[in-house]
């Protein structure tokens, strides 16, 4: 009697056991199959590298920018001490100058305006019209440097001489980055001239206004302090101020 | 133990089995996780890539900083050393001129083309505009239109109104401020396949084929490569401040 109360205890443990594995094994089976059969690698030791060695490369990219921005205002600053001091120095200092505003090598601050570009409300069925296009910026930038800016940025992105500008989609690629609507267009440089320039009757902003677009184009705002952030692939700030 | 006994220990088991596998497995190993998962992927190849871009970058600024830091004690040395430092970033910025290899268009009027009517009220900046916009998103490192190399600060624009006569373009457009006319040579440099890719993709020769001008490509080698002369305009800075922001 003992023996027999004995086996089908056994028994019992045995198919409670089973029969709670083999249910464990299908919430598993059920929740892998849901995420397309791949839940399963988060449990790899793979994804564990993949972030910690994301952690490491971000820590080591951040601490080359943090140096990065260190020494550029360091660098601003004996600028400007070089350039004061005079002589053949001050002449190569202003010159580098120059060269690291046109290949965008560092952030800028300085007198210039600022307009805001905004798509319009769509009324039929021709979306297109009233987005805010590539040629729409790439106008209102080319009349900027036309103006005479020292720098232009669209949004947080700083246009160089290596820039594209182009739609994709409801989007537009400035450069590397996508940005869309409102478009923040700046510009450092002579703010009476740089205003003129865009406000100009019958000039470019007037020709977005006007196209029967409803886009929605700012007067450009003369600003004391415009900024603007470094090319893309520098050190930048999380956005503009202007 | 009873056929009924056991199948409802079954169940129960099986029950427990499945809240124990859920609270372990589906806790742990969300959607988000996976989500999270690619992500991190993505995010550290962007990571990486950009890696030896700053590392380039520190050891420019390191070098502009040095050459300016001697030379900012008026040695000898220290003016020497911010010479050959503006001289590379004179390359970097166009004020040089660059040799590589690249492509050459030639815009020019092609009586041969059918004329088609109606099509000729061209703005000839814009189209110009638009064809180094396409160059530049292929990655071209250096861009001139007949002679004029374009920097960061240049402009594109037409002088007077748009033309509508059947034949060569017949306006004037403002590069850097100098006026340059048709036919256009619009040189570039960098991946040859890549820009003449991005060209024929974008159907430019079609574009400028329907206002009578053909719109033909030569390629340079390495080997033959392409000079593209250096920015002679006006330099920006007079009312930029650099900053670390």
């Amino acid at each position: 009697m003992r023996m027999a109360d004995r086996a089908r205890r056994r028994s019992v443990l045995a198919w409670t056991a089973v029969t709670t594995v083999l249910g464990a094994m299908m919430a598993v089976q059920y929740h892998d199959v849901l995420l397309g059969g791949t839940a399963i690698w988060t449990a790899l030791p793979g994804v564990g590298t993949v972030q910690s060695r994301l952690s490491a490369v971000q820590a080591y990219n951040r601490s080359l920018r943090d140096r990065i921005t260190r020494l550029d205002g360091q660098m601003a600053a004996l600028q400007a001490h070089t350039v004061a001091r005079g002589g053949e120095a001050a002449r190569l200092a202003q010159r580098l100058h120059s060269d690291r505003v046109l290949t965008g090598a560092t952030a800028l601050v300085g007198p210039g305006v600022v307009v805001t570009i905004n798509d319009g409300r769509a009324r039929g069925a021709n979306l297109e019209q009233f987005l805010t296009h590539d040629w729409d910026l790439r106008s209102v930038i080319n009349e900027l440097f036309l103006a005479g800016a020292d720098a232009v940025a669209v949004n947080n992105a700083r246009i160089t001489s290596t820039t594209g500008v182009f739609c994709i989609g409801p989007l537009v690629r400035v450069g590397t980055d996508r940005l869309g609507p409102p478009f923040v267009v700046r510009a450092i440089g002579d703010p009476t001239l740089l205003r003129d320039a865009l406000a100009l009757p019958g000039g470019v902003l007037d020709a977005l206004r006007s196209a029967n677009r409803g886009l929605d184009v700012s007067r450009p705002f003369i600003r004391a302090q415009v900024a603007i952030p470094a090319a893309a692939g520098r050190p930048r700030s999380g956005g503009a101020v202007g | 133990m009873k056929p009924f006994e056991r199948a409802g220990l079954v169940a129960a088991a099986a029950v427990v089995g499945l809240a124990i596998g859920l609270e372990a497995h589906v806790g742990k190993n969300t959607a988000g996780a996976y989500g999270s998962y690619l992500s991190d992927t993505s995010a550290l190849t962007r990571q990486v890539a950009l890696t030896p871009r700053l590392e380039r970058q520190w050891s420019q600024v390191q070098r502009e900083w040095t050459a300016l830091h001697d030379a900012s004690t008026h040695a000898l040395h220290g003016l020497g050393m911010l010479q050959a430092e503006v001289r590379r970033s004179n390359a970097a910025a166009g004020l040089t001129p660059k040799k590589g290899a690249g492509i050459a268009i030639r815009i020019a009027f092609d009586p041969r083309l059918p004329v088609i009517r109606g099509l000729r009220y061209v703005d000839e900046a814009v189209q110009l505009q638009m064809l180094v916009n396409w160059l530049q998103a292929a990655g071209a490192s250096a861009v001139a239109i007949n002679g004029q190399r374009l920097v960061t600060v240049s402009s594109i624009r037409s002088v007077g109104g748009l033309t509508a006569t059947i034949g060569p373009f017949a306006g004037i457009v403002q590069v850097n401020e100098v006026p340059v006319r048709a036919p256009y040579v619009i040189e570039a440099l960098g991946s040859v396949q890549a820009m003449a890719n991005i060209l024929q993709v974008e159907g430019l020769a079609q574009q400028f084929n329907i206002l009578d001008q053909s719109f033909q490509i030569r390629r340079y080698s390495a080997a033959h490569p392409l000079e593209i002369p250096a920015y002679r305009g006006a330099l920006p800075g007079q009312y930029a401040r650099e900053v670390a922001f």
